[in-house]
């Protein structure tokens, strides 16, 4: 199948971007990402600069390839990360606008590749428990009722991609703070930072200067994991309850 | 935990408390509350102008008699109002501050046309509100028709003297252009409440799990409502139902 794209370039990061049109042969079987990949090798064989573009695991898991296809982080299938994304969404001549995230908190380092850190940074700023851990305890040693625990496990099932940080017309990391906060909170072992966690990690959010919650819902809309955006709703009453504690 | 830093950041905990992108969220949700309580009280008290001429005079007349409670309410309806604009301009700037550069396409798949336009229909209702105040309120604008001053004391009884303001607010919304202008208003109104008293009910983290979907109903429901129940007014008095001789 013949694929026109349009696809975002940057040199560096202090650099101005611009699209550049391509065109690549692609099969149905394809990957998203193993279209890119032949896109390259066109290009590398021709001298020409390589598109760069995050990923690393390709099966859905690990949260690293991200780009805006069409409109849409992820691209235009729900649930779904790129690499999971396959051509034969597309019909033969189909044409492809691919950008990077845009976000302040997500600085361009080249083409479709963004520094992500800003994540990190909140992530160590509060999105951890710290009781010894240890080797696996045993099961049922600590008894977490059923709803809590499927409620919890949705939560964590967040791979940190940024795509709820691309979708919103904010800018806002909510959805990703929100869903560490709602994970941690809902178990025994997160206890222990409650008060403190939502406002060290929304303090950590605005640092990054990420926007703010506006609830379109977006976030969720376009998150591969389909986490909910009730998570954000647990997100400012874990916010409450802390800001009303006492130290 | 007996870390010094904990300790003695009582102010610093106060500074991030108060600037905090979460509690800005909240003012604008216990602001946009108060709010969404008074155009209720506002529309169900200004509905009574179908009860005809003495009813709706009366009304008028006693809460213009509050005295002191009157200037309280006031001073506090002017401080919600003034806290949600501040609190606004705060949020959509850092929104806009978070993506400096724009996509050359994003596409939305949840959100609503209310939603995307919050901050534009709130500068409709700000606008809308300053050209009201100055119209039923205060008089100075559109206070008089064709040589008849509306917002002038009227001599009631041989006693006393009161404005008519059920007269001034037929002879206004018998004006073509101050009743659409009253009728867009109050459609910017209503999706500015249909998606604000939901958000309200999301930023106080209550609208979750088997509350998310009343919630969701409610604020359209109330948006609806208020907007209808004022839009009835300039249509009712358009149509010859109030007013008509």
């Amino acid at each position: 199948m013949d694929i026109k794209l349009k696809i975002w370039r940057q040199p560096g990061p202090d650099q101005a971007g611009f699209f550049e049109d391509h065109r690549v042969e692609a099969d149905p079987h394809m990957s998203f990402l193993e279209m890119l990949d032949v896109l390259n090798e066109q290009l590398l064989v021709a001298g020409k600069d390589p598109v760069a573009f995050d990923h690393d695991c390709r099966e859905g898991i690990c949260g690293a390839c991200s780009m805006v296809i069409d409109g849409h982080p992820h691209g235009p299938r729900a649930g779904t990360t790129t690499c999971q994304l396959h051509m034969r969404e597309y019909h033969d001549g189909a044409e492809i606008t691919i950008e990077p995230w845009r976000a302040s908190a997500f600085p361009i380092i080249k083409d479709l590749v963004v520094d992500r850190s800003a994540f990190d940074r909140i992530q160590q700023a509060g999105g951890y428990v710290s009781v010894g851990t240890g080797s696996a305890p045993d099961a049922n040693t600590i008894p977490i009722g059923k709803r809590e625990l499927d409620e919890a496990f949705d939560y964590a099932a967040c791979i940190g991609c940024g795509a709820c940080v691309a979708a919103c017309p904010n800018a806002s990391s909510m959805l990703f703070v929100a869903s560490k906060v709602a994970h941690l909170s809902l178990l025994p072992q997160g206890k222990v930072e409650r008060k403190h966690r939502a406002r060290k990690l929304v303090a950590a959010m605005d640092a990054e200067g990420f926007g703010s919650c506006t609830n379109h819902g977006e976030c969720s809309a376009s998150c591969p994991k389909s986490i909910s955006v009730d998570a954000i709703a647990l997100l400012n009453r874990e916010f409450i309850r802390a800001g009303l504690a006492r130290d | 935990m007996s870390s010094s830093k904990q300790a003695s950041a009582p102010f610093d905990r106060l500074v991030n408390a108060l600037t905090s992108t979460l509690s800005l969220k909240i003012v604008m949700a216990l602001t946009g509350l108060g709010g969404a309580g008074f155009v209720l009280f506002h529309m169900a008290g200004n509905l009574q102008v179908f009860l005809g001429r003495d009813t709706y005079n009366d009304y008028a007349e006693l809460l213009q008699g509050l005295g002191a409670f009157k200037w309280v309410a006031r001073a506090g309806l002017l401080t919600i109002l003034g806290l949600h604009v501040l609190t606004a301009v705060v949020l959509t700037k850092r929104n806009q501050q978070a993506r400096p550069e724009r996509y050359a396409k994003l596409e939305q798949r949840r959100t609503s046309l209310a939603a995307m336009y919050m901050m534009e229909l709130g500068v409709v209702l700000l606008l809308f509100i300053i050209y009201h105040i100055a119209h039923f309120t205060m008089g100075v604008v559109h206070g008089s028709f064709e040589g008849v001053d509306y917002y002038a004391l009227q001599q009631v009884t041989e006693a006393s003297t009161r404005r008519d303001l059920y007269t001034h607010v037929i002879a206004s919304f018998q004006q073509p252009s101050i009743a659409i202008t009253y009728i867009v208003a109050n459609i910017a109104l209503a999706a500015h409440l249909s998606h604000g008293v939901t958000s309200t009910f999301k930023t106080a983290g209550i609208a979750v799990g088997r509350w998310k979907l009343p919630f969701e109903v409610l604020g359209p429901a109330f948006g609806v409502i208020v907007g209808l129940g004022n839009i009835s007014m300039p249509l009712a008095v358009w149509a010859g139902f109030i007013g008509g001789n």
